[in-house]
């Protein structure tokens, strides 16, 4: 192991979790409910019955628009296609073709589920299919084109008895596609993450999922969204390579103190807080970080104190300070937001919770080195203005705006979008239905921190 | 976990020794009364917001808080919610313009007023303007502190809606600030800036007098900026430390994280 | 509540710190009548009619609206003309606010005496600043040596002067649309493509020599001697082919034309010159002009602001450097020996970089980038452009800096890339440039968003680490301190909301070695993540590369061959004399090319 760091894991509502795990016990590189979190997240497909049969319908395939999704209208391809009357064979037939041989005469399944009242399908790809492909394709590619195969013979569609049919049920499976680069916004092929054509920026593949989905996978459970946007943040970061050597430690002590309460820092900031402001959480971000020792006075001179007796701080461990600055950063989030139950006001918050916390501390740097801040003001502005547009939720995780930083700024976004009463157009409920009944249908989403700690409890012993 | 002794803690905000970091501290302090300069009828305020008629009701986004059934959530029982937001108040706006020719307020200074005076607050920040956006009841409530207090100069600073061209312009012949869509006058007889349109431009049934201009003298020791001709920024050491101070962290910490320990 | 603490200062009593404030402003007051000496000064006075350090404007709101502007008046009526032919309004002064109820002052374009009207440098409306993206994007290199291998090698052809002067011919005529080797083609009329044509760029005074003169970028004639032989080492005995493919053809169809277009025609010419056939080293040829050392102004965006090659956004700001021609008479010494043997000599390096960052950067970034290929409609970006090039603001604020590293520069051999060493000269340049801002209301006015003073002030002051160190990382770093820190705190106020975004992500990012983070300011470009939604640094960034340049006694600041690229004189758009160029287009008089009037009726 190569940091001595221990934390201790606190529930929402106060409780602790675990004492003393050890630091790394939390990383994704070994933490076995995180593991598990991302291999199912990467490699679990959707494929929705409801949608192929309407649009088939409909005679309408390969839009481009977000809303209504109607501007290609060729009602002479109409198809009455009951897909959802088949749709346990349809399940039936495509674990079939997906599941892969094993050497010792069994298969891997591929787990195909129906849900939502067997509308739609979820398929977990086998892990064989996952370890031989290069990334997170297979999740789109396979998943559609099994169900087409399945439709086509289910239902006769060949070139001999509808030639029309078999390019129109591509084009429901994947709009415009390769056309297009993207396929159609509602495709009912999906995935958690984006398409991989569509990431833009090496690593980042695990951000590639709307901030909105993850309060909706959290049930709007506030620090639940926060755990799951951070375990994703950060799984990116290691990705990227910005959890790498130096920044290892800084990155892991900004998901345990930020991403799962740890010490309980964030709870008592929001507690302390409770009727205050964005002001009032600084306030106590200090006081607390001098009490535990993570900063102190640099000194009792000129120019330690200055004229005015103004102070200088000083970090002997600065990861730990950003840590507790950005714990500290989404206690003053959740305070602002949940003051007035709008999402929108955590932009303003992530843009200037630094500039106050910077003249605080007598110039310490800010939560990560000034990129929350700076991207925190762009995306006040975009969420303001003529030029972005949406509401924060509406963004993905690896959206231009939200990037910028080493993952301590979508969970904060992710906690605003739960506390929100309800003053948002594009709130989860809009954007993301089908996302609450994946919650509703699979625990790996619940209490994610009480299994982050056990499964840390797990193996603590055996790190080395 | 080991009792830890608890530590009394004594904000320092910002820094610099004379008179407009202390104005800029007193602004950003919230354990600091502002004075009070002015009075206006509430109804005036919310006719000069313009978002609803004076007397009527609030408009509602979302059922009162009360009355929601939502899915548990401790972090949503913990924090005290605001009165507009219990209500369901929809999200409004005031929307300030400061000159820049000696400001009482400028759009930074705004932000870090917001966040230490008031709660469930979005605000974006511009150099022309800097709107801030809360539940209704609660945008009212601050308006009030906004443009009562010594925070607002009634000739250089402006309730401004759309159309915010201005604050860099020189001053009118009255002294007051440019607006392109003639919300204000002066009134030589009242000697006070009246408002004939709300703060969208909409002309009003009856002008609203919103207090004399500040004197050249008494803007002169109410300035928030740093003047060639008063408080030169050139002498501001303490404060140029600080933001040097801000810049090598961010630099060498951004680079290495422990490059900058006990520095 | 904070306790008050006693001061040291307060211990005996002493004058309160407001009395020496007002005492300040009225000694303050004595020094204003030097100012009638700044050219600024004359130049505000000139421009808005009345002494520019009045803070009350008598007139406004009675100045006759947009009549102030013959332009406005020029689309007002023909607003009129296009409703009653189209039968659908159009332009329409009674919609919106009455504008013009503030002055519409003129603009005079910084080192001539052209004043315009502000709409007039609009990029819609000015034929110069659209030829000056034209030729950029027109603009492909080519390397002939690989294809000049190929032929040698696999077709077993020699290659001689006589033969290569045979192709230079030959590709005039294709790649301005002509037929070589193919019949009952469809050729393009040559005035509709009279801007196109090949030339070469070498280092080698030998084979310049055995080349026709005509087709040959004269290094020795477009540089100051020392800069040629600089460049010529450089480049080396290679030889490249620019290519500047029609401007109709760029409009038309957009940037990732070009190397095509290019590639294709300069294929061709090979074909007819060495008598080729459609045989498998076509490709070879094909490829090698194609991709093997194929230079292109800017590569492809990433894909959620997805643009082809050879547009704006993925243009490094090196090589917008390079492309400014404004000092390439000038020796390149070292910047820090000019500005403290001789303060004129030096003011004239300062004056030539603002002019070229001040027009080319700016405009191809802050106007064109994030003003229309990222928003569109009308120009609010037009200001924030011209507050580089308009008004003698820039000339005026870097006589002051200039006077300053002449002062305090004396002695100093070299100027070490650390950050504490360079603050002071920053923070002197920007309070300088900040305390000119309040003692002239109507430069406050003429700059009347934040937006503007920060493009302005924020990177030139930031440039001048670049400046004395010759490093463009310490020159990112001042510029994003400059904005970030130093201007907000001494006025609370920035620019447009969005603008600080690289300034406070920036100081972490300057030396981060993180996939999307760090990298040297020359490589990299608005496509930049952070970069690619946030204006109002282009000044910065690419004066920076230009400034460190300029420290270096560099004659070239990312890319020799791209330097020389623009040192063409048959190019359209002046690169060396921009200002002129752009103020001949708002009086009409500058002509683009690719008209289409052989084409179209007479109008």
């Amino acid at each position: 192991m190569r940091y001595k760091d221990t934390i201790d894991l606190y529930s929402d509502s106060g409780d602790c979790i675990a004492e003393s795990i050890p630091l790394e016990a939390i990383s994704p590189l070994v933490n076995p409910y995180i593991r598990q979190f991302l291999r199912f997240i990467k490699s679990t497909a959707f494929v929705d019955l409801q949608k192929i049969e309407s649009m088939a319908l409909a005679g309408r395939a390969g839009h481009t628009t977000s809303m209504r999704q109607d501007e290609i209208q060729m009602p002479w391809h109409k198809r009455e296609w009951p897909i959802l009357n088949n749709a346990k064979i349809i399940a039936e037939k495509v674990e079939e073709i997906i599941k892969t041989p094993q050497f010792d005469g069994g298969s891997e399944e591929a787990e195909v589920h129906l849900f939502e009242g067997d509308h739609k399908l979820m398929i977990r790809i086998p892990n064989s299919r996952m370890e031989c492909a290069s990334g997170r394709d297979p999740v789109f590619t396979l998943s559609g084109l099994a169900v087409g195969q399945v439709i086509s013979e289910l239902f006769d569609i060949t070139p001999e008895t509808d030639p029309d049919g078999c390019a129109f049920l591509k084009n429901i499976l994947y709009g415009r596609y390769p056309q297009t680069v993207t396929f159609q916004p509602g495709n009912p092929v999906y995935g958690f993450l984006s398409p991989p054509q569509e990431q833009e920026g090496i690593g980042t593949g695990f951000k590639t999922i709307m901030i909105n989905h993850i309060a909706a996978l959290a049930g709007k459970r506030t620090l639940d969204a926060v755990a799951l946007a951070s375990i994703l943040e950060q799984a990116s970061q290691f990705e990227m390579g910005n959890a790498l050597g130096w920044y290892e430690r800084y990155s892991l002590l900004g998901m345990a103190y930020q991403g799962f309460n740890a010490s309980n820092l964030v709870v008592d900031f929001v507690k302390e807080n409770k009727s205050g402001t964005v002001g009032s959480v600084i306030r106590s971000l200090m006081r607390k970080s001098l009490e535990d020792g993570v900063i102190r006075p640099k000194g009792e001179k000129f120019p330690d104190v200055q004229p005015s007796g103004y102070k200088f701080y000083t970090s002997d461990d600065i990861p730990k300070w950003n840590a507790y600055s950005c714990a500290g950063l989404l206690a003053a989030c959740i305070v602002n937001v949940g003051a007035s139950r709008a999402a929108q006001c955590v932009s303003a918050v992530l843009g200037a919770f630094g500039d106050l916390l910077v003249f605080e501390s007598g110039g310490l740097p800010d939560p990560d080195c000034g990129r929350v801040m700076g991207t925190g003001l762009g995306f006040a502005f975009y969420t303001h203005s003529i030029y972005g547009g949406a509401g924060p939720g509406a963004f993905s995780m690896d959206n231009v705006l939200v990037k910028h930083t080493s993952g301590f700024f979508t969970p904060c976004v992710a906690a605003a979008m739960c506390l929100d009463a309800g003053t948002q157009i594009f709130n989860p409920e809009t954007t993301s239905g089908g996302f609450f009944k994946i919650q509703e249908e699979f625990p790996i989403f619940r209490n994610p921190v009480q299994k982050v700690a056990e499964a840390a409890l797990e193996i603590k012993d055996k790190l080395r | 976990m080991s009792e830890k002794k608890k530590v009394e803690y004594t904000p320092q905000i910002y820094p610099g020794a004379e008179a407009v970091s202390e104005r800029r501290r007193k602004i950003m302090d919230p354990d600091r009364r502002l004075l009070k300069l002015r009075d206006i009828p509430d109804d005036d305020v919310v006719v000069l917001l313009g978002h609803r008629p004076p007397g009527s009701l609030y408009s509602s986004v979302h059922p009162p808080l009360d009355e929601m059934i939502e899915t548990y959530d401790p972090i949503k029982l913990l924090v005290e919610p605001t009165a507009g937001a219990r209500a369901g108040d929809r999200m409004r706006f005031v929307q300030f313009t400061d000159s820049f020719w000696r400001p009482v307020l400028a759009p930074w200074l705004r932000a870090r007023l917001y966040f230490n005076r008031f709660r469930g607050v979005d605000t974006v920040i511009y150099s022309g303007r800097q709107i801030l956006e809360m539940r209704e009841r609660d945008v009212e409530a601050a308006t009030r502190i906004l443009i009562e207090t010594e925070l607002f100069d009634p000739a250089r600073t402006a309730l401004r809606g759309l159309t915010v061209h201005g604050h860099a312009l020189r001053l009118d012949e009255n002294g007051l600030m440019f607006d392109a869509r003639r919300r204000y006058t002066y009134d030589p007889n009242l000697k006070e800036v009246v408002y004939t349109k709300d703060m969208h431009a909409k002309i009003l049934d009856d002008p609203i007098a919103v207090g004399r201009p500040l004197t050249e003298q008494e803007l002169m020791e109410m300035d928030i900026s740093y003047r060639w001709d008063t408080h030169q920024y050139k002498s501001r050491t303490e404060i140029l430390s600080v933001i040097a101070r801000i810049a090598k962290f961010r630099i060498n910490a951004g680079f290495k994280p422990d490059l900058m320990n006990g520095k | 509540m904070a306790e008050k603490k006693e001061l040291a200062f307060e211990k005996k009593r002493i004058a309160k710190e407001s009395e020496y404030s007002y005492e300040l402003s009225a000694i303050a007051k004595k020094f204003l009548p030097t100012e009638k000496d700044r050219l600024l000064f004359k130049t505000l006075k000139k421009v808005f009619g009345v002494d520019p350090m009045l803070g009350i404007d008598v007139s406004m709101y009675k100045r006759g609206g947009y009549h102030q502007m013959k332009s406005k008046q020029e689309f007002a009526e023909w607003g009129k003309k296009i409703a009653k032919s189209r039968q659908i309004p159009s332009y329409n002064r009674a919609v919106g606010i009455p504008l013009g109820q503030r002055a519409l002052e003129p603009y005079i374009i910084s080192g001539t005496d052209i004043f315009v009207d502000y709409d007039d440098l609009h990029h819609i409306n000015n034929a110069a600043i659209q030829q000056m993206l034209d030729d950029i994007k027109r603009t492909v290199i080519l390397n002939l040596d690989i294809p000049h291998r190929v032929l040698q090698v696999r077709a077993g052809k020699e290659i001689t002067p006589e033969t290569v002067n045979l192709y230079l011919e030959t590709v005039q005529h294709t790649i301005c649309g002509g037929a070589v080797a193919q019949e009952h083609m469809a050729e393009i009329h040559p005035g509709l493509t009279a801007d196109a044509y090949c030339k070469i760029i070498t280092g080698s005074d030998e084979l310049i020599d055995m080349l026709d003169r005509r087709f040959v970028i004269d290094i020795d004639k477009q540089y100051h001697p020392a800069r040629a032989e600089a460049l010529k080492r450089a480049i080396g005995n290679t030889m490249f082919m620019v290519a500047r493919v029609p401007t109709l053809a760029v409009r038309i169809g957009d940037g990732g034309i070009v190397y095509r277009w290019a590639a294709m025609q300069s294929s061709m010419a090979f074909i007819s010159a060495y008598r080729l056939t459609g045989e498998s080293i076509i490709s070879d040829i094909a490829y090698a002009a194609k991709s093997a050392q194929l230079i292109q102004m800017g590569e492809r965006t990433w894909f959620s602001r997805a643009r082809s090659q050879n547009e704006p956004g993925g243009i490094p700001f090196g090589y917008i450097a390079d492309i400014i021609q404004c000092f390439r008479d000038l020796p390149p010494r070292r910047f820090i020996e000019v500005i403290t043997e001789d303060l004129d000599e030096g003011r004239k390096y300062l004056h030539r970089m603002a002019e070229g960052v001040g027009t080319i950067a700016n405009i191809l970034d802050e106007l064109i980038w994030y003003g229309f290929y990222m928003s569109g409609g009308l120009g609010f970006s037009t200001g924030v452009a011209a507050g580089g090039y308009c008004g003698e603001v820039v000339t005026d604020f870097v006589d002051s800096v200039s006077e300053l590293m002449h002062k305090y520069m004396k002695g100093v051999e070299k100027v070490p890339p650390r950050w504490d060493t360079v603050r002071w000269i920053l923070e002197t340049s920007l309070q300088i440039m900040m305390e000119t801002y309040e003692k002239y209301p109507s430069l406050m006015e003429f700059h009347w968003g934040g937006a503007h003073r920060i493009s302005l002030i924020g990177n030139l002051a930031g440039n001048t680490a670049a400046m004395l160190t010759g490093s463009t990382t310490v020159g990112l770093q001042g510029v994003h301190y400059a904005i970030g820190l130093l201007m907000k705190e001494g006025w609370l106020r920035t620019g447009w909301a969005g603008q600080e975004v690289q300034d406070h992500v920036g100081l972490a990012y300057s030396t981060a070695l993180r996939m999307e983070e760090g990298g040297l300011a020359e490589l990299r470009g608005p496509n930049y993540p952070f970069a690619s939604y946030t204006a109002g640094h282009s000044a910065g960034l690419v004066g920076t590369c230009v400034s460190a340049a300029m420290a270096r006694g560099s004659s070239w600041a990312c890319s020799p061959v791209v330097n020389v690229a623009f040192a063409d004189p048959h190019l359209v758009f002046d690169f060396a004399k921009p200002s002129l160029a752009i103020a001949k287009a708002a009086l009409r008089q500058f002509m683009p090319a690719g008209e289409r009037d052989l084409i179209i009726p007479s109008h």
